[in-house]
């Protein structure tokens, strides 16, 4: 059976019944509009309206969900060296993801925030913590395009009281 | 005596691990800008930047150099009730002594290097004094703790 989901610029995408299910916010819709997957009736007289979501992302989340439709369940672990729990980003989801801007990248997290897709937002969450990681303040200011308001007088302040942080 | 010692370690642990309820916490920072001069990670929602922050805890110090928005944010999950686990381990040592000018109490709390930062920045924004903390980084088998 199919869902039809409709976008902020009117766009229907027509998935999979399971795809639709993996967003939390799509299935609750669902439920509240008394559609099931045994009911062909009712899939094929409603369609789930995502006034949050352009097409363009949806095309995007579907192509996720399309690859992980069948996967179990993962469970977050340990297996950092410093013992930093972390969301482990599979290489399939990498290659997925690096082609994308990081406005799309974000837009992207906002979607799968929104839609409640776990798996994703954590996939995109993680990769630009790791494109944070280990970068000193003026290669991430540079790298994400920050205009750095801060005056020299409060840097010098903030790495006063941060390196206790630091020692 | 019993009910006064429970007492006053209830708030100081309640300080440290749930600091918002005695600070006020700043939801917006105290900028004066364009909103188009704003970079996109700037503009994301503040549930996005934790969760990203949440992911990378070691890198608090040099995101709050970055700006005085980011500095916000990373400020207002420090003082957060609800971020990722940081303590493992929470040892209290002493304070039964009958001597009424020996009630010290050593409180020993264990976690991981990574989530250090986050939570000496917690403690300094709670207003604690760096002079009666001292930090400790021992190897473990697997893991680095503090």
């Amino acid at each position: 059976p199919n869902v039809k989901l409709v976008t902020s610029d009117n766009e229907e995408f027509v998935v999979d019944f399971r795809i639709a299910k993996m967003s939390v916010t799509v299935s609750r819709l669902m439920e509240a509009m008394n559609m099931s997957e045994t009911d062909d009736a009712s899939l094929l007289s409603n369609s789930i309206p995502l006034p949050n979501v352009t097409k363009a992302v949806m095309a995007r989340v579907i192509e996720w969900c399309e690859k992980h439709k069948n996967d179990e369940p993962k469970e977050e672990k340990e297996n950092d060296k410093r013992g930093r729990t972390t969301h482990v980003v599979s290489d399939w989801d990498k290659e997925f993801l690096k082609n994308d801007e990081f406005g799309r990248l974000c837009q992207l997290m906002g979607a799968a925030n929104y839609l409640e897709i776990k798996g994703l937002f954590n996939d995109i969450s993680q990769t630009i913590a790791n494109m944070i990681h280990g970068k000193k303040s003026d290669e991430i200011a540079e790298m994400f395009n920050i205009h750095c308001d801060l005056t020299e007088a409060e840097k010098k302040e903030i790495r006063k009281k941060t390196a206790w942080c630091e020692d | 005596f019993v009910e006064t010692w429970c007492s006053s370690w209830f708030l100081f642990i309640r300080k440290l691990f749930f600091p918002t309820t005695m600070i006020e916490r700043r939801l917006l920072p105290d900028v004066d800008r364009d909103l188009d001069s704003f970079s996109i990670i700037e503009k994301l929602p503040c549930d996005l930047v934790r969760q990203i922050i949440e992911c990378t805890p070691e890198s608090v110090c040099n995101l709050r150099l970055t700006s005085r928005t980011l500095r916000a944010r990373v400020d207002e999950l420090a003082q957060s009730r609800a971020t990722i686990p940081l303590a493992k381990q929470i040892t209290f040592v002493g304070g039964l002594s009958s001597d009424k000018y020996d009630k010290r109490i050593d409180i020993s709390i264990l976690m991981l290097v990574c989530n250090s930062m986050l939570f000496e920045l917690r403690l300094r924004e709670s207003g604690f004094d760096k002079r009666q903390i001292t930090k400790h980084v021992r190897e473990y088998p697997e893991t680095t703790c503090m």
